[in-house]
């Protein structure tokens, strides 16, 4: 059996900048996600829900963690993060023949991982929305433009916040992120 | 920069959007029986009006939902958000 | 209080660090800072902030920059400037200091940290919710700490509150829809006269507030009178505050202009430090009240129903006389009284409330006679007004009078000056009146007066005051002139920020994109892709790799990097009847793990996007779409999902970044494949043109397409996009063999044209029909699908139409411009076309054909075809031949190797 890991190269190459006690920036690579859609609060919503052990949110922005992470991107759109290949076959078997759609959307987005003491100042030189505990609390989640690069975020932690940024568009949200941190990182 | 609310999403900046043009303009049911001044219509004719205006907004950079909303084309005022298929609320 | 030295005009001299750089000029003895724009007049500081109108400068040490008033640039070790006669110099070196953006929301923001913002910030603060507070001075206080004044310290405290963020040498310079504001924050030039390349010079604050509060305060008008322009002439809370707070002693004696109590005030303060306050001219009849006593007290005589109307200049061009007449409040000039000699005129023609901000919105502030004063009124939802700004102008014994200066004949309105920046004057003024403008619009325009830097700040008022004595109108009916942000000039690179040089746009990449680079190749822009443009080996010029590389596919094997294209995973039990309706031909009909080539349409019949839909299964479909197409194609397919038939069952989800695609093409690519995919069978019978194939490529799970793009046999691996760089380096090293050669957008350009394929948005713009570019055969007939209507109506199904034809000019060598037009070869047909009859769409050079083509969109093209035609060049005449769309294997014979 082929290890596969050793032929894969991620967006960013793992690469990462500051320290935790600033603000760090760094790439958290090969992330497996998968694209969910299905009808909220129906019967087929529910036997996903079974397999993940979690309530899908209703709300966009909203974030719930059981097998894996589901962030609400719309009414009846999730991404599954950390959403293995074989719990996502579980999840195929168990809604045979339903209106459902999953779609492995792993290499579609890289995950930068932003924290430390200037996490959200810096972001806040990035992203238009706001991060204010008042507006984005642990768990929050959004989809918009971060330095124009299409970009959810993730907050999973008072001073952590998880990006998925398309992978084209990696290298220059990165350099983007870097850039506004170099007034902040000591 | 205008501030759009997004049914789904709260209020978002309009970068997040495209502009959909006049709402509630649907596609004819058979197109075969329309005379071409008729179809025309439907292709190129939107109303353009001075004051408050029925229009959609497509939130693509976020849940990539449709939706209608009143706007005042000369105070760039917002109206209430409303989705597709739904009653549309009264002109402010 | 630490003394540095600082340069202007060449020279050195030394002041005190902070200090405003007009204050470190008086002390110094320097009342001209610079020459007026056009007429060259001597002109000194006016006023105390940035509605100073004369005292310009351009500042050359650290980043550089015009265009700055000196009231404006606070002292530093190093500073180096020098007075602007109004035309700034750009600095013709980069402006490598950094700069950014910072985005914040609050629930409060109040602009103006004067006693007024302050106590507005302190009620905000309290309710517990998120506030800021900005202001453009150095330092809190505004109006009432210019006048020497300390804060009360329970007001100051409001500046600790943990939920408010303070900002001062912030100006706000718009003010936006829905809460909008952008604001410009100094941070470093009072720090040091070079930058920190670590930290931003100027931040651009972009801010959604639900509520914002404006303490913008107010500043004075100055009056128009002959010669009311010399160095020593100043607005009088200017001048009292250069005098009493910054201690400037090279003034002796004094004369005071006023319409107001203010006028009072600031003779007072300058009597105060033993200024010689010979006369206080005012232009109202009377006036009473305490501090009139006090003047009196101090000895200052008072001229009432007077004002200056003239004055006379030292050897220099300084202030060293005025002359004070009768006037009456239309500013008829009745008879002279006497001259006073004096260095200094401290003028008090009005306060203005500074109400820009919210004109920017379309406040249309509102005349208030008794305050002499344009106030705001009839505020929005959100907007709200304190202070001076919102009329508040103090409690004063006597009103102020609405007089703006004296409207002079001949010479002396020659020099009678309403805008300082501009030079416009009374004449100015009079010719636009007597031209029949009123309109204080068409004015402005006619005269230049209000369109400078400073925007008309301080002769705005003063223009509408002297229009409505022109033209017998109230000031209320001619109402103020349209103010636009920014509020005061704006460096580019403060409004660029960080979104400059390699990050002035996202560049887009694919996971193969480092081995591009290392091959040093060029790269053409496709959107915001960096796609590889060709791969240049020992040296070659573009058409040498274009001319290898396409004899390489065409006769070896090469390989392209295709992952930028649009990837749309389509799933549901209504997918396949929703491609349908889209397509311009069948797709329910294709079988699973093919692939079909697909056209669509909008509503008007116009191709809009194309690419080849593979069948993964009953229910799934994969569509490609072009590189810059993707988000276009998805938010088109979800409008019709969404807004007109939300009764199908179908889901989207964008895969293009998941997908990485290698195409290896030519007659040798089997052989490659094989060596690959091992265990594929990848003989014809097997694996047939556009059919799928699921297989390990280098040890990678691969779904293979037979796809081409080329004419010629070709695969397209797709691996997950982490495997991209993987499988590229296994083709590269596994092809070697083979002489693999990789080619780029150019080669790929040339090859799909030799083979007449369109490539949209090149052969398209919008207007051509399937019919025009002869694809009749993906039109379906059994079916209905968007577009379908617009083809039969008489503009789209008439002749004469443009039609996609080929063309090969008479000399092999020559390259055609794409977008030159043709004309007809005959010229007496071509002026009585009197048009062009089509235009170049592609055009290359082709290794296979040994001559240059091109493609066209040329009017009735298939019924010229044969005929001759000619390109008009800037120096030639090319003559081309009109062929069929298609130059190489017009039988399709090579498409299986």
């Amino acid at each position: 059996m082929v290890n596969l890991s050793q032929f894969k190269v991620s967006p960013l190459k793992g690469q990462s900048f500051g320290n935790l006690e600033t603000v760090s920036i760094k790439e958290i690579a090969f992330v497996e996600s998968c694209d969910l859609r299905v009808e909220p609060n129906s019967p087929v919503a529910k036997k996903v829900e079974k397999v993940l052990a979690l309530n899908l949110p209703q709300l966009v922005g909203g974030s719930a963690k059981g097998k894996v992470t589901a962030l609400t991107l719309g009414p009846d759109w999730w991404l599954l993060v950390d959403a293995n290949a074989s719990l996502v076959e579980e999840i195929r078997q168990s809604t045979m023949g339903e209106f459902i759609s999953l779609v492995d959307v792993s290499a579609q987005r890289t995950c930068l991982e932003v924290s430390g003491e200037f996490a959200k100042t810096v972001l806040q030189h990035a992203w238009e929305q706001d991060l204010d505990e008042v507006a984005f609390g642990i768990n929050a989640c959004s989809q918009g433009l971060m330095a124009r690069c299409p970009t959810i975020i993730h907050r999973t932690d008072e001073k952590t916040y998880r990006l998925y940024v398309r992978s084209s568009f990696a290298e220059h949200l990165y350099k983007f992120l870097v850039d506004a941190a170099t007034e902040y990182v000591k | 920069m205008l501030s759009i609310n997004c049914p789904w999403c709260g209020a978002r900046d309009e970068t997040e959007f495209h502009y959909g043009s006049q709402a509630h303009v649907a596609y004819p049911e058979n197109p075969e029986t329309l005379s071409d001044e008729a179809w025309a219509h439907y292709i190129f004719f939107r109303d353009n009006p001075k004051g408050w205006f029925q229009e959609r907004w497509v939130h693509t950079a976020g849940c990539r939902r449709w939706f209608n909303v009143w706007r005042n084309t000369v105070s760039h005022q917002f109206g209430p958000s409303y989705k597709p298929f739904t009653p549309a609320p009264a002109r402010p | 209080m630490t003394k540095v030295n600082f340069e202007f005009d060449s020279k050195m001299y030394s002041g005190t660090k902070g200090e405003p750089l007009v204050v470190a000029l008086l002390k110094n003895g320097i009342k001209t800072v610079t020459d007026s724009t056009y007429l060259s007049r001597p002109r000194g500081v006016m006023a105390l902030g940035a509605e100073e109108p004369c005292a310009l400068v351009q500042i050359d040490s650290g980043s550089g920059e015009p265009m700055v008033p000196a009231t404006q640039v606070e002292l530093v070790e190093g500073l180096a400037a020098r007075g602007l006669a109004g035309i700034g110099d750009l600095p013709n070196v980069s402006d490598d200091a950094r700069y950014d953006k910072a985005n914040r929301h609050v629930e409060v923001l109040i602009i103006g940290s004067g006693v007024a913002g302050l106590k507005a910030a302190q009620i905000a603060v309290s309710k517990n919710q998120r506030v800021m507070l900005i202001d453009d001075a150095p330092r809190v206080g505004g109006y009432f700490v210019a006048k020497n004044n300390e804060i009360d310290p329970e007001l100051l405290a409001v500046l600790d509150s943990p939920n408010l963020l303070h900002l001062q040498r912030t100006t706000a310079i718009g003010l936006y829809d829905q809460g909008y504001v952008v604001a410009i924050e100094r941070r470093t030039d009072h720090l040091s006269a070079n930058y920190d390349p670590k930290v931003a010079r100027i931040r651009t604050w972009h801010i959604r507030a639900k509520e914002i509060i404006l303490a913008t305060g107010a500043f004075q008008r100055f009056l128009v009178f002959p010669n009311n322009d010399r160095p020593g002439i100043m607005l009088s809370h200017a001048a009292a505050t250069y005098i009493d707070k910054y201690q400037v002693q090279i003034f002796k004696k004094a004369v005071v202009v006023t319409v107001d109590d203010q006028g009072y005030e600031d003779a007072l303060r300058l009597h105060k430090n033993s200024i010689q306050v010979q006369a206080i001219v005012d232009v109202r009849s009377n006036a009473v009240g305490a501090l009139v006593d006090e003047v009196k007290k101090a000895g200052i005589e008072i001229i009432f129903d007077a004002s200056v109307t003239n004055t006379q200049a030292d050897e220099k061009g300084e202030l060293a006389q005025v002359a004070i007449s009768k006037v009456d409040l239309t500013g008829k000039v009745l008879s002279a009284v006497k001259e006073i000699s004096c260095d200094l005129l401290a003028v008090s023609g009005g306060w203005t409330p500074t109400v820009h901000l919210a004109t920017f919105i379309g406040v249309k502030p509102k005349w208030v006679k008794e305050k002499a004063a344009f106030v705001l009124q009839d505020l929005p939802k959100g907007l709200s007004a304190v202070g001076s700004v919102a009329g508040d102008l103090g409690e004063t014994e006597n009103t102020p009078a609405s007089f703006f200066g004296v409207l002079p004949e001949g010479e002396l309105a020659t020099v009678s000056f309403i805008d300082l920046q501009r030079d416009a004057t009374v004449r100015d003024l009079k010719r636009a009146t007597g031209a029949g403008l009123t309109s204080i619009e068409h004015i402005k325009r006619y005269t230049t007066i209000g369109t400078s830097h400073d925007q008309g700040k301080t002769s705005g008022t003063t223009t509408i005051g002297l229009l409505s004595q022109l033209i017998s109108k109230e000031l209320e009916e001619i109402g103020t002139l349209n103010f636009r942000p920014p509020y005061i000039p704006v460096l580019f690179s403060a409004l660029a920020g960080r979104d400059r040089g390699e990050l002035s746009d996202p560049i887009r990449t694919t996971p193969i994109h480092a081995w591009h680079l290392d091959a040093k190749a060029p790269f053409e822009d496709v959107g915001q892709w960096k796609r590889p443009w060709y791969f240049p080996q020992n040296k070659e010029e573009l058409h040498q790799a274009v001319a290898r590389e396409c004899k390489a596919a065409r006769e070896g094997v090469a390989v392209m990097d295709a992952s930028t294209l649009g990837k749309i995973d389509i799933q549901g039990p209504d997918a396949a009847e929703f491609l349908d309706r889209i397509y311009t031909n069948m797709f329910s009909t294709l079988k699973i793990n093919h692939s079909r080539y697909g056209l669509m349409c909008g509503v008007d019949g116009m191709v809009f996007d194309d690419g080849v839909t593979t069948r993964l299964g009953e229910n799934h479909f994969l569509m490609t779409t072009t590189t810059g197409g993707a988000a276009k194609v998805l938010d088109w397919l979800e409008e019709w999902l969404q807004t007109e038939w939300p009764e199908l069952k179908v889901y989207c989800s964008s895969v293009t970044e998941h997908w990485s695609t290698v195409a290896i093409v030519g007659p040798k690519s089997r052989a490659l494949m094989k060596k690959l995919a091992p265990d594929l069978d990848v003989s014809n019978e097997n694996f047939g043109f556009m059919t799928n194939q699921y297989a390990a490529v280098a040890q990678v799970p691969a779904r293979i397409a037979r796809i081409s793009f080329s004419g010629e046999l070709a695969y397209e691996i797709n691996v997950e996009g982490f495997f991209g760089l993987h499988i590229w380096n296994a083709v590269m090293d596994a092809g070697k063999e083979f002489g693999i050669t990789p080619y780029g957008t150019e080669t790929m350009h040339v090859l799909r044209a030799e083979k007449g394929f369109v490539i949209v948005g090149q052969e398209t713009d919008g207007t051509q029909t399937p019919q025009d570019l002869g694809m009749d055969w993906i039109v379906s007939k059994k079916k209905e699908f968007i577009g379908k209507r617009s083809f039969i109506r008489s503009d789209t199904s008439r002749d004469g139409r443009h039609q996609l034809v080929g063309l090969l000019p008479k000399d092999k060598l020559k390259l055609l411009p794409e977008g030159s037009y043709l004309v007809a070869k005959d010229s007496k047909q071509a002026i009585a076309d009197s048009n062009h009859i089509g235009y170049i769409t592609s055009s290359y050079h082709s290794a296979a054909l040994s001559q240059t083509f091109a493609l066209a969109l040329v009017a009735d093209g298939r019924n010229r075809v044969g005929q001759n035609a000619i390109v008009p060049l800037f120096d030639e005449q090319v003559e081309v031949v009109i062929t069929e769309p298609i130059f190489y294997d017009k039988e399709n014979t090579r498409r299986d190797g």
